[in-house]
Formats: structure tokens, C-alpha cells, sequence
């Protein structure tokens, strides 16, 4: 019983949702096609809404109750005996045959409960729908109802306002714009479709094709493009004006054109930016800017290359030179090498992969490496052409026991190992400052290591004075440090030695080599027995040297005992008698000048002239006004503002011309000037003058202008009787 | 003869009636001569000859100079209401006369021998009837506004064009703005003084031609009070002939040559190579050999620019015809200092310097960059002498001027970058010493701020002895020649149309004047103002004594009649008598 009457509410659950659904799916076939034909997702999605509502409303669903569905199984299921409704009916109210043929009927109804079909037109509305569905869609693809509402609704954006430019009676109707249609192509290299747009202001590369389309509502007499200072007639071909241009720099256009009845028309001003072709960017990965390998070692470089540009990229390479040789006898070659992932041209981005193996570019030890990516756009006909910075490796040279920093490789590479005496003040004085914020430890430690500079130094000043003694006992200090005979040899770039600028032969230091612990500076010294009777300095050099090297005694003394703020003073006396000495070196080299003989004034200027001329010289300086016609444009303006004079044709000329001058400022600040250009532009081109425009015309003009300097000039002054008879006293006196 | 005090009313008649007088005193004599002179012949002659005047004065009816006694009060603009009352309360026979510009005020004042004036006063067109008046002047003063204003109508493009004036008990935060063409803001003062204020405006000319620019009164709220019109007349500048003369070349000369030739001024440069030779260069001019200095070449150029050492070197004939040529023809000459030698005298003129030590100089325009300059300053007090700025100086010879600077490597700038104080600099000094071409006319105008319908007066210079102007092209103006000045010539016209108008000389319309007629109720604080100064100075100068003045009144000719009547009667009454 229970069960006939869930078939029962089931199978009116299933009628209402069959009407719903056609009801939704004619309405959303409908919908379909709306927006198919009007592209207009909000026009569609209220018409949907529209006609469900329409639908719901007139076959109302609602309505349809368990009688309904009773009887329509009546007419249906034959078996039914035309007694479903008794399944409705409360059992306790039934007499005994009722319920008896209530039970029946339930069981038949479970029985034939497959056979409760209702009689819809889904499959029509389905058929229907798509045979709509389909045609809009064609109709959409191939454009056919287009020319009237589709892609010719002109955005409101985008809608052209003409001002007139005569003043035309008002029952005129001014003609209008009922399509405009403006393709960009630009050019072949760059792979790029033909793009249209119905939006005025242009934005294209340099060295597009811009073809504009205009169809009017009335038959026009002339239209005109005005691009910059041209004027370019628009050709009347398939119902509208078009007019083609190759778009080379940045400008001003306006529509201008004349109706059938003479009247003029001018639209606003509109920008036709041009932009250029950017050259590519590349980027290098994986690659340190110097790079240095041992002989022995790998000598391979591994980068990737990332190259992007605009609209795509024709070539790229590795340019490589190799350096052989120092000094005079260097040697470049230079190779152009590929990557080794394949390079497929005219893409937008690639990632490119190189391994550089130096030993496949037949470098030696001591040789250079200097290479970077070049590449290329597809621009035609001069490609934008972009590389990389430059790159270094170099082969470290096992032969040259001299550490090849500075001048070999452009940047100096000088570990940081050996500090002059400047750097050591420099040194100390930091770790006085940072003293509060370090650990007693590591400022103990610091000040011990700066100990160690300053004795370092001092060795290197003792090579020089020769102190047999002092030396000898020197180097076994530093072989007690750090097992190395001269651990500073290398690592020397001797700013503060005395020796600096080679006045002095270094040559002792090889006998030292040669000699072992023999006196380094036997082969110079006259009194052998004697180290005191060097000949290396002047006497004077000499005591000051040692005075210096004093000082650094005392300076690392203190250094040691962690007390660097005592050290300070010995240090600065040290650097200052170290520059005495540089100094006084330099002093011999000025000795070596050229001294010209006097000249004698009364000989001056006394020689043969016969065949020296005069010298003439004539030249018109042209004048360079910039603004010429912008500042007779706003005199003008100002009178026609004022006074109640006409327009004429020679003011319409110079407005234009000032306009052309103006819009050279506009393009570059478009927003500051725009709407001056466009007032000037209008009121170039019309027949009356309209005040606010000329005001605005006046205020853009003058702020355009640039302030100028007062200048000499020539000034006119009426002296008269009274002011001469003045001067004349005056001059009596 | 006549007694000034009386006169006839029919003064035309006197001659027929005289003799008509005399005819009837014969024919009343003979008739009484009965040949016997007794002693009523000589009564009744008397008797007659009286009666007969009498009818002759009866007649002619004699008038006679009679003192008048009225006291009117004159009412301008701006006069006070109480004040008016109070005078109505000591004096109630006064009468009122309402002031209108430009009204006949002789008339109506003629039986006035008392006038008090209040207001801000009359207009200076109309004070000249009130010159016999004794008046008495009742001032009312300006509450609020601009009451002093100073600016040129004419300026050179590249000029800093200054507006200056006086407020007067300004309001908290009103703001003055000056406005350029098409009303663009230029310049703004706020006005924060109590009583009075100093204010002044700036802007640079960018442009030649002729503009209104504004002057607006803003209040605390930013809201326009007043908006007035400044006119201004911008011209271009114009081209100098400059020729520069050096013994040897120099960057100042180089840097200045180039200046000036990028002006597009025509400058000759003679600079001495070696001996008798001579580099030449000639800028926007043709090539004209200049070798020696004589009368012909020197007349062209505006601006001779000698270093002290060529200058020099002139030989005594050079030296006479330059300086010949500065006296008579006006023409510069700029002395460029190539060492420290100015207490050196050269033939030509000489600069007074002291010494003071100094080798640095800042102008007070440029406060921030120093500029090298000689040790010393100058420091002539003489009348002919005129500073330019701290930097140089110049001295008027005739109609000419010698100038020179203390400045050195003034190129330096450029290198520097300063152009603008470069320009600056020698902008200055060029234009001072230059040649200032003499036309031959010059229009002027006392009145900067010009108003329709009301008298533009102006005044024109020139030798010529029958000079014409014509008013905006359409006719030409009377012109009274001054009574004092031989070359001045004074004119008035009446525009009847605001905006630009001209005046030109008919014979050279080179020589023009432009001036901008603007509607009566602009600047009227700084109008009333200036009318109060010119009225007080008028009414305190003017006679201050109370005038007597008189108008003449007809006799009273019943006495004459009576006469007449009584010496008829006598003379009918004398022969019945005798008869009796």
C-alpha cells in the first residue's frame, strides 16, 4: 500500500521534472543562441532567466497533484481498472470491495509500475535546440548577421565624436560613424596575425601597416586622415573610407571630413604610439665572471644561456678569444663557437646549454679565455643585436713563480695575505672600533695577527737595508711561523716598500736564491765586512729606514700585547717616514728635466711674416628658436581672444603649424598636452572660434613654452631737449 | 573808462542810444536857448541832461558785480553718510551736488562761494573746475585693497616682469595671483601682514605680443574677490652690431663672441695674431675689412668691445674719432680688464677703483656661486657714473658710455654649466652700454591704467615742427604743442571701445604706442586711491584764502524811472510856474 503511493509520489516527482526540464532546455537552447548571435554573456543569462520563468509560469508544475497522476494512469495502464485514485484514498474510509480492490490495484501497480510513461517532447526540444544551436553558430562564424549588431557594435569607448566645424544649422543631422575598423599588420618577421581593433588609439611596433576602415551613414564628399602635419585623403572603396599607412614614429591623427552638404567635421585627436623592436635579453647561468684552472686539473666550463626577446630570435653564438703570451708578444685568436643544444631560430625564449672545454681551444698554461653570447632578433632589415658582459678563464702558468695578478687578467686578484703599513693602521683602527662588540678572545687574536703583519712588513723593509744580522734572524722567525723561507714573496705587491717604483735594482733578492744565507747585498756593498756601509740608500735614507723599522718594533710590540690603541702612534710614525723616503726617491727622478733656454723677449714675435696672411672667417648663425610658430600662435590667440576679430586662413595655418611644434611635446607627455593639441587642432580646421577652447588653447601653449633668459638687445631711447640740455650740464662739470 | 563793477545788459545798444541821447539833449538845448544865459537855463539843462541819461539807463539797464554767499557740498564716491549729516545739522542751506565724472560742474557752482568735498574726491580730468574755487576738502580713506600698484606696460621677451604694490589692511590669508595668458597661474603672494603690505609678483616673458595678464584677489576660502587686468606689451629683442678688438685671443672673447653670435646679433672680432696680422671673423654680417677705426666704420656698430690693451694702442687720430663717436653718436665701448691694470689711465675715460683685496664676488641674484673677479671695486660717486649690478660700471660721455667689469674668466661659467648666469651677466652689461638708436619720436602716457569713456591723455615727443597721430588707423588726433618744452606735444582721445588700441605717427609708424581700455569698474580701490592722493595735493595746494566772488546784477530800473519822471515833472511844472 505504502509502496503504491511511493510510485505513485515518485511518478509525479518524475512528470515535474520532465516539464522543468524542457521547459530549462528550451530556454537555455534559446539562450545559446542569443549569446551566439549578440556575444553578450549578460544579455543571454536574462533571456535564459526570461523564458524559464515564462515557461514555469504557464505550464506551472506546481499544479499537477497524485490525481492527476491517478487518472493519467488510468488512461495509461490499462490494468489499472481505472482505480488507481483508490490508492489515495484513506483505508478506514473504504468499504470492504474497495479495499479489497485497493490491495489489487496496489499490487498492479507494482507490477506495471515500469509501464507509467508520460508523454513529453524532450527528444524535440533536444533536436530543436541543437538545429538552433547550430545555426546560430554558423551564423556567428561565417558573420552573416554581423554587418548589423555582432563585432560592429562599436564599444562606447571606442565611439568617435565629431565636432563640427562651421556653425551648421541644428536640423542637420550630422553624419556618423556605423563601423570602424582598423587592422594592424605588422611586419612579416615578427609572425604576427593581422590584428583588427575598433579603438582609435593605436599602440603598434615600428614598421606596421595600419589600414583604417570607416563607413559612415551618409554619403560623405571627402575624408580626410589627418596624421601629424599630412593630410591623407581616405579612398572610398566597399562602402567605407580607408586609407593604409606604414606607422615609422610616434604622432597625432584626427578624422576630418566633409559632408554632402560642405559642412567640415572633426573628430578628436587620437595617439598613434609607435614602439620599437627590443633587442634580446640574455642571461648566463652557472658562470662565475672569473674563472681560473690548474694545467693538471679539468678545464671545463658548464653554462646555461637564457635568451628571450620579443618576437624572436635569428641567431645566437659564443664569441671567444684566446690570448697567448704577455706584453709584446701576445697573441689573440678569436673563434665563434654554437651551443650545444640545438638553436631553433625565430622562437621567443630559449634555454641553450654549453660545455667549453679549454683544452678544445688549444689553450696553454698562462693563457686566456675571453668570451660572450651574442645574439640576434629576426628584425628586419637591421637585426637588434645584444651580448653579455665579458667573461675570464685563464690556465693558472706553472712556470711564472710570480702570482699573476694585477695587469694580466684586468682585475687584481691580490689575496689579501700581506698588509702595507697604511692598511695595517686601517686594520687596527677598525678592530679599535668594533672592540665593544667583539669577544676578548678574537680581539686578543686579531691584534696578534696584525703583530704578525707589522713584523712581515718590517722583514721586507729589513731586505732592503741589508742588516745582515737582523734579517738572518728574521727569516728563521717566519721559518719558525710558517715554514717557508719567504712567505711573503709571493704574495707582495709592495706599495709601501721603498722600492716601489723600481728605482731600485731588486736584483739581491736572486743572489739571496743563489747564495743561501751568503749577505744578500754582497755584490753592492764595497765595504763587505761592513752591512752599515751599504750603498742601497743615501745615508740619510738609510737612518730613516732603520728609524721606521724602529718604530715597527715598537708598533708590534704592542700589537702583541693586544694593546693596539698604543701601537697606533709607532705605526703612523712608521708610515710617515715610509712615504719620506718614497718621496724623496721621487725628488732624484725630477732632477732629470728638461730645462728650455730662456727666451728673449725682444727676439719675440720678430720672424718672417711675408707669407703668414690674415685669417677670415664669415658665418650666419642660424637661430634657433624652437617654438617659432607656438609663440606667434598664442600672441595671436590672445588678440583673437580679447578682441572680436575673425578667424582667418593665414591664423588657421599658423595654429596648425604651432600644433605640429605641440605635438613633438605631446608624444613624449601625451597626458599634459593632449587636450591643448586637440583645441588647437579643432580650432585650425574651424570656421568660428570658440572661447573656451582658445583658453585652453592659450593656458596649454603657454605652460608648453619654455621660460627664456633675459638677452642682449638693441633699445631704443628719445633723448629730449630737456634730458640733452641735462647732459650737456653734466658733462661741463 | 567803464568801472569793471558795472556793466550793461544790452551793452549792444549803447551807441545808438548814446546818440540818440545826444541828438535829443541838442534838440531839448536849442529848444531852451532863448538867447539869454540865465540861470534856469542852466537848471533845466541839468534837469534835462539828467533826465535823458536816466531814460538812457532805463534802457540799457546797468548791471553791477554784486559778492555771492552759497555753501554746496560736492558728493564723490565713498563719502561718508554721517558725516553728510552732520553737516546738513550745522548748516542747513547747503546744497547738494552728486559728483558723476566728466559732469559741468562751473554752472552749478556759480553762486558758491563755500564748497566742501567728500569722498575720495574728483577725477583728475575734472579738477581743473574747481581751480577758482575755495574748497574744502572732506577726505574718506581707502579701507581695504590694493592702493599702490607699479608695473611696466612694456618689456622685453626673457625679462623677469615684476608687479608691485601696496595692500592695504589685508584680511587673514587673502592671496594675491598674478595670472598669465589663458589664465595660468604664474606667481602667488599670501598676505599675512595687519596693516599694510608690501607684496610683488614675477614672471618671466616667454613670449612676444600683447596680453592682459590678471591680478586676482583670493580670499581665506580661495574664492575670487577681484580680478583685474594688467596689460602688457612684449616685444622681441633686437639685433646689436657689436665689434670686439683684442691684441691677442682670449676664452672671454671667444665665449662672448659665441654668445652673442648664437643671438643672432652681427659681431665683428678683429684679434691681432702677430705683428700687422689680424684674424677677422664675422658673425651674421658681411665681411667688411676693418683695419683702422675711422668715422664710416665706427658708425655702424652699437657696442665696441676693446681689451685695455688694444684700446690702448690707438693711435691718437683712432682715439679722437672713437671718442668723437661716443659723445656725439651715442656709441658703447666696453673695456674688457685683461689684467689687473685698472689704476692705469688710458686716453678715453677712467674707472675709479680702490683696492680691496677681494678676489672673489657673489651677485646678489645668484647668491650661491662665487665668481673670480680683480682686487678691486669700483668706487666713482660722480653724477655721469652708473653701477651696473656689483659687477661692473659704466660712465655716461654725451650720448654714449664706457662700461667695464671686475669680473674675469666670466667663461668659467659656461664650463661650469651656469649658462643662465653667464647670460645674465653680460645681457646686463651689453644692454646698458650699447648704443640706444634714437628715434624720431616717442609716445608717452601718464595714465598705465586706461578706461572707456574717459580721457586718455598722452603726450609726444619730437623735433618735428608739424607732428600728426592717428588713433587705431582711423583718424588723426589735435595735438597742442607744450608751453614750455619745444619738442612736446600733448594730445587726449576718448576710446569708446574696450581692448588694444594704438596711437602711430603719421610720419614714422615706427614710433606707436599700444594701450589697453578696460572696463571703469576694474582696479576701483587702487582708481580711488589714486584720485584721494591727486585731490589732496590739489586742494592743498590750491587757494586756500576765501575767494570773494562776484556775479553781476541788473539794477533796479524803477529808480531810473523815477528820475526820469521826476525831472519831467519839473521841467512841465517849471514853465507853468514861470508863466504864472
Amino acid at each position: 500500500m505504502k509502496e503504491a503511493r511511493d510510485i505513485l509520489h515518485n511518478a509525479l516527482a518524475k512528470w515535474r521534472l520532465i516539464r522543468i526540464s524542457e521547459i530549462l532546455l528550451l530556454s537555455l537552447a534559446l539562450a545559446i543562441c542569443t549569446y551566439l548571435l549578440f556575444l553578450n554573456l549578460w544579455v543571454a543569462v536574462g533571456f535564459l532567466i526570461f523564458i524559464f520563468t515564462i515557461g514555469v509560469l504557464f505550464i506551472k508544475p506546481w499544479k499537477y497533484s497524485l490525481s492527476n497522476i491517478c487518472s493519467h494512469i488510468d488512461m495509461t495502464v490499462l490494468p489499472m481498472e481505472h482505480s488507481t485514485g483508490l490508492l489515495l484514498e484513506n483505508e478506514a474510509n473504504l468499504n470492504v470491495l474497495s479495499k479489497i480492490q485497493q490491495a489489487r490495484i496496489s499490487e498492479k501497480l507494482r507490477q506495471h509500475k515500469r509501464k507509467i510513461h508520460f508523454k513529453n517532447y524532450l527528444y524535440p526540444i533536444i533536436g530543436f535546440a541543437l538545429v538552433c544551436i547550430i545555426a546560430a553558430w554558423i551564423m556567428n562564424i561565417t558573420g552573416v548577421l554581423q554587418t548589423k549588431s555582432g563585432k560592429n557594435k562599436i564599444p562606447q569607448s571606442d565611439i568617435v565624436n565629431f565636432q563640427v566645424l562651421d556653425s551648421v544649422p541644428k536640423e542637420i543631422i550630422a553624419p556618423k560613424i556605423t563601423e570602424q575598423n582598423i587592422s594592424i599588420r605588422y611586419p612579416s618577421y615578427t609572425n604576427e596575425p593581422v590584428r583588427s581593433t575598433s579603438n582609435m588609439n593605436l599602440k603598434v611596433l615600428e614598421g606596421s601597416r595600419i589600414t583604417w576602415n570607416i563607413k559612415f551613414d551618409q554619403t560623405l564628399k571627402q575624408a580626410l586622415l589627418k596624421l601629424g602635419a599630412d593630410s591623407l585623403e581616405m579612398a572610398f572603396k566597399n562602402d567605407s573610407y580607408s586609407r593604409t599607412i606604414t606607422a615609422d614614429y610616434s604622432n597625432f591623427y584626427s578624422i576630418k571630413f566633409t559632408d554632402s552638404e560642405n559642412h567640415g567635421y572633426l573628430s578628436d585627436l587620437f595617439s598613434l604610439e609607435t614602439f620599437g623592436d627590443e633587442p634580446p635579453v640574455i642571461a648566463l647561468k652557472g658562470l662565475k665572471q672569473f674563472s681560473s684552472f690548474e694545467f693538471d686539473g679539468p678545464q671545463q666550463l658548464e653554462f646555461t644561456t637564457i635568451l628571450d626577446d620579443d618576437f624572436g630570435i635569428s641567431n645566437a653564438a659564443i664569441i671567444a678569444t684566446v690570448s697567448k703570451g704577455t706584453g709584446e708578444s701576445v697573441k689573440f685568436r678569436e673563434e665563434r663557437l654554437s651551443f650545444d643544444t640545438k638553436f631553433s631560430p625565430n622562437n621567443k625564449s630559449q634555454e641553450l646549454k654549453k660545455i667549453l672545454n679549454l683544452r678544445d681551444l688549444k689553450m696553454e698554461p698562462g693563457d686566456e679565455l675571453y668570451f660572450y653570447v651574442e645574439a640576434m632578433d629576426n628584425k628586419q632589415p637591421k637585426p637588434n643585436v645584444s651580448r653579455t658582459e665579458t667573461y675570464f678563464s685563464v690556465i693558472k702558468d706553472t712556470v711564472s713563480d710570480l702570482f699573476a695578478v694585477e695587469g694580466s687578467l684586468g682585475a687584481d686578484l691580490m689575496p689579501d695575505y700581506f698588509r702595507s703599513q697604511r692598511q695595517l693602521i686601517i686594520d687596527t683602527e677598525k678592530l679599535l672600533k668594533e672592540k665593544p662588540s667583539i669577544k676578548k678572545q678574537e680581539f686578543n687574536s686579531r691584534s696578534n695577527e696584525l703583530g704578525f703583519d707589522q713584523k712581515a712588513l718590517r722583514i721586507k723593509y729589513g731586505e732592503f737595508m741589508g742588516d745582515e744580522t737582523e734579517a738572518g734572524s728574521i727569516t728563521m722567525g717566519v721559518e719558525e711561523e710558517t715554514g717557508d723561507t719567504d712567505p711573503l714573496a709571493d704574495y707582495t705587491h709592495d706599495h709601501d716598500g721603498a722600492n716601489e717604483h723600481n728605482l731600485v735594482d731588486e736584483e739581491h733578492e736572486g743572489h739571496e736564491d743563489e747564495e743561501g744565507d751568503e749577505d744578500p747585498l754582497e755584490a753592492y756593498v764595497h765595504n763587505h765586512e761592513n752591512p752599515e756601509a751599504s750603498t742601497l740608500f743615501a745615508q740619510s735614507l738609510k737612518s730613516k729606514l732603520k728609524q721606521a723599522m724602529a718604530e715597527m718594533w715598537d708598533a708590534e710590540l704592542y700589537l702583541r700585547l693586544f694593546e693596539p690603541e698604543k701601537s697606533l702612534p709607532y705605526q703612523y710614525k712608521a708610515l710617515k717616514l715610509i712615504q719620506e723616503i718614497k718621496n724623496s726617491a721621487r725628488i732624484y727622478v725630477h732632477r732629470i728635466g728638461f730645462d728650455p733656454p730662456p727666451i728673449k723677449e725682444d727676439k719675440r714675435l720678430t720672424g718672417e711674416l711675408d707669407e703668414i696672411g690674415n685669417f677670415t672667417k664669415n658665418e650666419f648663425i642660424e637661430q634657433k628658436e624652437l617654438y617659432p610658430n607656438m609663440e606667434e600662435a598664442l600672441a595671436r590667440l590672445e588678440m583673437l581672444w580679447i578682441t572680436e576679430e575673425k578667424i582667418t586662413k593665414e591664423d588657421r595655418l599658423l595654429l596648425d603649424k604651432a600644433g605640429n611644434e605641440l605635438a613633438r611635446l605631446a608624444i613624449e607627455e601625451p597626458s599634459k598636452y593632449l587636450e591643448t593639441l586637440q583645441a588647437i587642432k579643432w580650432l585650425s580646421e574651424s570656421e568660428y572660434l570658440d572661447v573656451a577652447r582658445i583658453k585652453i588653447a592659450i593656458k596649454g601653449l603657454y605652460s608648453a613654452l619654455p621660460p627664456k633668459d633675459i638677452l642682449p638687445s638693441a633699445q631704443q631711447k628719445y633723448n629730449s631737449e630737456l634730458t640733452n640740455l641735462f647732459i650737456e650740464a653734466l658733462n661741463v662739470e | 573808462m567803464w568801472n569793471s563793477e558795472i556793466n550793461f545788459e544790452h551793452v549792444e545798444w549803447v551807441p545808438a542810444i548814446s546818440i540818440s541821447g545826444f541828438l535829443l539833449l541838442v534838440v531839448f538845448l536849442w529848444k531852451e536857448w532863448k538867447g539869454v544865459h540865465n540861470r534856469s537855463f542852466y537848471i533845466n539843462s541839468f534837469i534835462g541832461f539828467i533826465s535823458i541819461l536816466s531814460l538812457g539807463l532805463l534802457m540799457l539797464s546797468p548791471t553791477m558785480m554784486k559778492e555771492v554767499k552759497g555753501e554746496a557740498v560736492l558728493l564723490t564716491a565713498g563719502y561718508a553718510e554721517e558725516q553728510l549729516d552732520s553737516l546738513y545739522k550745522s548748516n542747513g542751506r547747503l546744497t547738494t551736488i552728486n559728483y558723476t565724472p566728466g559732469m559741468d560742474l562751473l554752472t552749478q557752482l556759480d553762486s558758491v562761494n563755500q564748497l566742501l568735498v567728500m569722498g575720495y574726491g574728483i577725477k583728475d580730468y575734472d579738477l581743473w573746475q574747481l581751480e577758482r574755487q575755495q574748497v574744502e576738502f572732506i577726505p574718506t580713506e581707502i579701507s581695504e585693497g590694493i592702493v599702490k600698484l607699479d608695473f611696466t606696460q612694456n618689456a622685453m621677451v626673457g625679462e623677469d616682469w615684476t608687479v608691485e604694490g601696496l595692500y592695504r589692511n589685508p584680511r587673514e590669508k587673502t592671496k594675491l595671483v598674478l595670472q598669465g595668458p589663458g589664465r595660468e597661474d604664474l606667481d602667488s603672494v599670501l598676505l599675512t601682514e595687519r596693516n599694510s603690505q608690501n607684496f610683488s609678483l614675477k614672471a618671466n616673458l616667454k613670449v612676444k605680443g600683447k596680453f592682459v595678464y590678471k591680478l586676482q584677489i583670493k580670499d581665506s576660502t580661495g574664492i575670487v574677490i577681484e580680478n583685474e587686468s594688467l596689460p602688457l606689451v612684449v616685444e622681441a629683442k633686437k639685433v646689436l652690431k657689436i665689434l670686439l678688438v683684442n691684441e691677442f685671443p682670449s676664452f672671454e672673447t671667444k665665449y662672448l663672441k659665441n654668445f652673442l653670435a648664437e643671438q643672432g646679433h652681427e659681431v665683428v672680432v678683429k684679434t691681432k695674431l702677430t705683428v700687422q696680422k689680424y684674424k677677422f671673423e664675422y658673425f651674421n654680417t658681411d665681411k667688411v675689412a676693418i683695419y683702422a677705426l675711422n668715422t664710416d666704420s665706427l658708425y655702424e656698430f652699437d657696442l665696441i668691445v676693446f681689451d685695455d690693451k688694444s684700446l690702448n694702442n690707438l693711435s691718437r687720430s683712432e682715439q679722437s674719432i672713437l671718442a668723437k663717436s661716443v659723445l656725439e653718436n651715442g656709441m658703447g665701448v666696453f673695456v674688457q680688464q685683461t689684467e689687473d691694470s685698472f689704476q692705469g689711465k688710458n686716453a678715453l675715460v677712467e674707472f675709479e677703483t680702490i683696492r680691496d683685496n677681494q678676489t672673489t664676488l657673489q651677485l646678489t641674484n645668484w647668491p650661491k656661486n662665487t665668481l673670480e673677479k680683480f682686487p678691486v671695486q669700483y668706487s666713482d660717486t660722480g653724477l655721469l657714473g652708473i653701477p651696473i649690478g656689483n659687477f661692473a660700471f659704466s660712465i655716461k660721455k654725451g650720448k654714449g658710455q664706457y662700461g667695464s667689469t671686475i669680473l674675469k674668466n666670466t667663461y668659467q661659467l659656461i664650463l661650469d654649466g651656469n649658462e643662465s648666469q653667464y647670460r645674465e651677466i653680460w645681457s646686463r652689461i651689453i644692454t646698458e652700454i650699447s648704443r640706444k638708436s634714437e628715434p624720431s619720436g616717442f609716445l608717452k602716457s601718464s595714465n598705465d591704467l586706461a578706461y572707456l569713456n574717459e580721457p586718455y591723455d598722452f603726450s609726444f615727443f619730437t623735433k618735428d615742427s608739424s607732428p600728426m597721430i592717428v588713433y587705431k588707423e582711423l583718424y588723426q588726433l589735435p595735438l597742442i604743442k607744450d608751453v614750455v618744452m619745444v619738442d612736446e606735444w600733448h594730445g587726449t582721445t576718448y576710446p569708446k571701445k574696450m581692448g588694444w588700441h594704438s596711437l602711430v605717427s603719421e610720419k614714422d609708424s615706427s614710433i606707436y604706442s599700444n594701450f589697453y581700455i578696460m572696463d571703469g569698474k576694474e582696479w576701483n580701490t587702487l582708481v580711488n586711491a589714486r584720485t584721494l592722493r591727486s585731490n589732496k595735493r590739489f586742494f592743498s595746494l590750491s587757494n586756500s584764502k576765501p575767494v570773494i566772488k562776484k556775479i553781476p546784477q541788473i539794477l533796479d530800473r524803477i529808480w531810473f524811472f523815477m528820475v526820469f519822471l521826476l525831472g519831467m515833472t519839473y521841467l512841465w511844472l517849471e514853465t507853468k510856474l514861470r508863466n504864472l
